[in-house]
């Protein structure tokens, strides 16, 4: 297992080079000048020009991309154009931590409820129960999630006036991390469990409905145990590897921040941050950004292979 | 063992949030809640480039003169009086007593001196050496060719003498804007730029807390010059909500006190609403189509602008689209600024005048003229703008292709466009003046050579009346030069004006004395107003 886990650990530094380099070429092509974004339409040619010095953009290419990958060696990710004076770290380890309670929050309710309803579906296989969850989840999937953020703060926050209507709160502090305020986590991470939700119950309902189909269920009952201790014992136990693998994939892609949800909410995670950093051309946290959530993004990816092969030794490979 | 920690620590992080108090220690406690779209860029003056930026400078800092409420009239502020000179070229300010930083420190004639140098120095990375130009030897002291600045002298611990080049009767109106801001050196100097995150300057709030990207607070300077009313607002909390719609909401649930930026669809709906929480006012913007004078078929074709200019809705657009906020524009300098021409002059919208122009310039019925390239930023109210004038242009048989981008592209696309290659025809433009006067206003942007000039619009005659006016001291004089100026460009077709920007906001009617700038949010007088329960 020490072996899987060195060698996966070492096939992400290529990976990351990749991402950081084709994240550079990207936004080297992309149209917009960073200083004259933030210089406004009329500045002057001379500030411009010293702007552009000051960043090194007036560089040719490939001493920016040797400069950027020098920093990024020395783990060097430099200060935002645009907040100026704040370091790129600390604007991406603010926005990190935030999207990470929401996206743990989702999971957690997108686990609960998809292992629920898919395991209710497959029990009542083919009966109005099933059919209404199906029906359920497939609205669930279909609704766009800004639309369904909107109506869920409509209805809970604006009419019945049962929870915030955006923002991060004011949770408690565990080592210089605040945490979100439990009201105002509701509704997005609600807004992003339903898609995962939906999604995980269909895939639940079908793993059951084949394990179910298997030899050792008969037999497993034949050993004395009821319809409902062989579906949750055996059964459910052998389907958990897609459940864990959509689910894994799901938290690593909230991750990545849930940018319709954390506009919708005013939630300020990292989706909101880079978003707002593409838009001025903050080149730095854009950079930073994409290398961090790849990183992460590998890192979940990890997590899951390594779940998956202490479920099933024969994946180690 | 490792899933027991996990468990563990779980359980720690959900208990931790449960047994959190939402409000506890908000921003919620503080007198006014300001809704923000986003955090600041710059809190420092002399390199704030945004609205967002400057509604905590104009708070932050003082300078030696300032807006009085509402208007563009220029009142004292740290400096009590003043004197010019016959000629117009030398301003002696005198300081008031008692004046000091948010630090404590008394404010001397030496921390102006300082603090202009610094607004025209390159290494302090100054975005303001245009504003301040106008000062003797501000050339060469910008070029670091010389650490000398004639143009501004300490003649005594509370005198400042600032001497010109040539006269410019704005000159008092750039020191009211965020160029003229005092700051102290001991603060300002330091090369770790700590001031960017704890600004100190003089002005009636000082820098109280901010949260990253959730909020920053301003507290009232209890030593400011200016006494607080009795039920003044204490602190101002900016909470950064990015979403016009989301702030809506917050305002109707009673978490903020003041936004603008309405929700697009919603402004008649929330006007019955909130009537009493309603204001709205003009503001010293203009939104334009800007024509490519270097190349295309734009170029030295007055006729054809001219029938573009008539076959344009500009009542339909500021009517239907702009939801009557904004005003239908017939000339270029806004109301309200000198040199405007007169309000509510007919449109120019004329669809058969527009179609005998086309004769005129060559293309009967559109046919000849090559496609028309219409560039703009792809904000939601500018894209059903692009239709309405395809539409419009349609209907004289002029084929337009819509290029919409995102502001860094569009910007890039507006600045850099070749001359000699396929350019943009046409751009639509919005334009504030930096310091609110037409000689920044129309110089920028139609003077030879203008760093707003995007169009490379060059005539002569224009730029020889910018020139006069500009050092004219007889304000009647001068107001008439601009107004010819403004004939001029209307004349010539250089430009067409499609609406001058209002601005609606919300405030709760608890708070009263609001006077609204027409420089923009940025510059309302919190520290004047009151809260009466």
């Amino acid at each position: 297992m020490t072996r899987f886990i060195a060698r996966r650990i070492l096939w992400m530094v290529p990976v990351l080079w990749i991402a950081a380099t084709l994240v550079w070429i990207f936004m080297f092509m992309i149209p917009g000048d960073p200083a004259r974004i933030l210089s406004g339409l009329s500045a002057d040619p001379d500030v411009l020009a010293s702007v552009r010095a000051e960043w090194g953009l007036d560089q040719p290419a490939p001493v920016r991309y040797g400069r950027f990958l020098w920093k990024l060696i020395h783990l060097d990710l430099g200060t935002s154009y645009v907040q100026q004076g704040r370091p790129v770290v600390e604007i991406l380890a603010a926005g990190f931590m935030r999207t990470f309670f929401l996206a743990a929050a989702a999971t957690l309710l997108a686990g609960l409820g998809g292992l629920l309803l898919g395991a209710i579906a497959a029990a009542r296989r083919g009966r109005f129960l099933d059919t209404t969850i199906r029906t359920l989840t497939t609205a669930g999937i279909a609704l766009p999630t800004f639309w369904l953020g909107l109506i869920l703060m409509l209805v809970f926050a604006s009419r019945l006036q049962w929870l915030p209507v955006s923002g991060y709160g004011n949770g408690a502090s565990i080592l210089g991390v605040r945490l979100p305020g439990l009201t105002h986590l509701i509704l997005p991470s609600l807004t992003l469990a339903i898609f995962s939700a939906s999604y995980l119950a269909r895939v639940t309902r079908a793993s059951l409905i084949e394990e179910t189909s298997q030899e050792y269920i008969p037999a497993a009952r034949a050993r004395g145990n009821s319809k409902h201790a062989a579906l949750i014992k055996h059964a459910l136990a052998n389907s958990m590897l897609p459940v864990i693998t959509l689910l894994g994939l799901n938290f690593g892609g909230l991750l990545g921040g849930a940018i319709a949800t954390e506009t919708v909410f005013n939630w300020p995670g990292v989706g909101l941050a880079m978003l707002s950093a593409l838009k001025s051309r903050d080149l730095p946290v854009v950079e930073g950004g994409a290398i961090l959530l790849t990183a992460v993004f590998l890192l979940v990816n990890l997590a899951v292979d390594i779940s998956y092969a202490m479920l099933d030794p024969r994946t180690r490979g | 063992m490792v899933v027991k920690k996990t468990l563990g620590l779980a359980l720690i992080i959900l208990g931790a949030i449960a047994c959190s108090t939402p409000g506890d220690r908000s921003p919620v406690d503080v007198a006014l809640r300001y809704r923000m779209p986003a955090p600041p860029p710059a809190l420092d003056p002399i390199r704030a480039q945004d609205n967002n930026s400057l509604a905590y400078i104009y708070l932050l800092f003082d300078g030696l003169v300032e807006f009085a409420p509402g208007t563009l009239d220029v009142r004292p502020a740290l400096a009590e009086s003043w004197d010019i000179s016959p000629d117009g070229r030398t301003y002696t300010f005198h300081l008031r007593d008692g004046i000091r930083f948010h630090n404590g420190r008394p404010i001397t004639a030496d921390d102006v001196v300082y603090s202009i140098r610094r607004g025209l120095s390159k290494s302090a990375k100054s975005q303001k050496h245009d504003f301040l130009a106008p000062l003797l030897g501000s050339a060469r002291f910008w070029n670091e060719a010389t650490t000398e600045l004639p143009g501004i002298v300490a003649s005594g611990p509370k005198t400042v003498v600032m001497s010109l080049e040539q006269p410019y009767t704005p000159f008092l109106t750039v020191l009211a804007s965020e160029a003229g801001s005092i700051v102290p050196e001991e603060i300002y100097s330091d090369p770790s730029e700590a001031y960017l995150r704890n600004p100190v300057g003089s002005g009636p709030y000082r820098f109280d807390s901010r949260e990253p990207d959730i909020s920053i607070t301003l507290g009232r300077f209890v030593q400011h010059w200016k006494k607080a009313p009795v039920h003044g607002i204490d602190k101002i909390s900016f909470l950064f909500i990015r979403d016009s719609s989301t702030a809506m909401e917050e305002y109707r649930r009673g978490n903020i006190d003041f936004t603008y930026e309405l929700p697009p669809g919603q402004r008649a709906t929330i006007q019955k609403e909130l009537a009493n929480d309603f204001h709205h006012n003009r503001q010293l913007w203009l939104c334009s189509l800007g024509f490519n004078h270097a190349s295309g078929p734009f170029r030295l074709n007055r006729t054809l602008r001219r029938a573009v200019a008539h076959a344009i809705d500009t009542d339909f657009i500021v009517r239907q689209l702009q939801e009557g906020k904004d005003q239908a524009a017939t000339n270029v300098i806004p109301p309200g600024m000198i040199g405007s021409g007169e309000a509510g002059s007919p449109s120019l919208y004329d669809p058969e005048e527009a179609r005998r122009l086309m004769v005129e310039a060559g293309y009967p019925g559109g046919k000849g003229l090559p496609e028309i390239v219409y560039l703009s930023n792809e904000t939601q109210g500018f894209v059903r703008i692009a239709e309405r004038i395809r539409t419009n242009l349609s209907d004289i048989g002029i084929d337009m292709r819509v290029k919409m981008m995102d502001f860094g592209a569009y910007l890039h696309e507006l600045t850099t466009q070749d001359p000699a290659g396929p350019a943009t025809s046409l751009y639509r433009l919005t334009w504030f003046a930096d310091w609110p006067d037409p000689d920044n206003f129309l110089g920028s942007q139609f003077m030879t050579g203008g760093g707003g000039n995007f169009g490379r619009y060059s005539n002569p005659e224009l730029d020889a009346l910018m020139k006069r006016a500009g050092h004219e001291i007889d304000p009647t004089s001068r107001e008439n030069l601009y107004r010819q100026a403004d004939s001029l460009l209307m004349d010539d077709a250089a430009l067409i004006p499609i609406y001058w920007y209002g601005q609606d906001l919300l405030l709760r009617p608890e708070y009263s004395g609001l006077r609204p700038s027409p420089l923009g949010a940025f510059a309302i007088a919190w520290e004047e107003m009151e809260k009466s329960k």
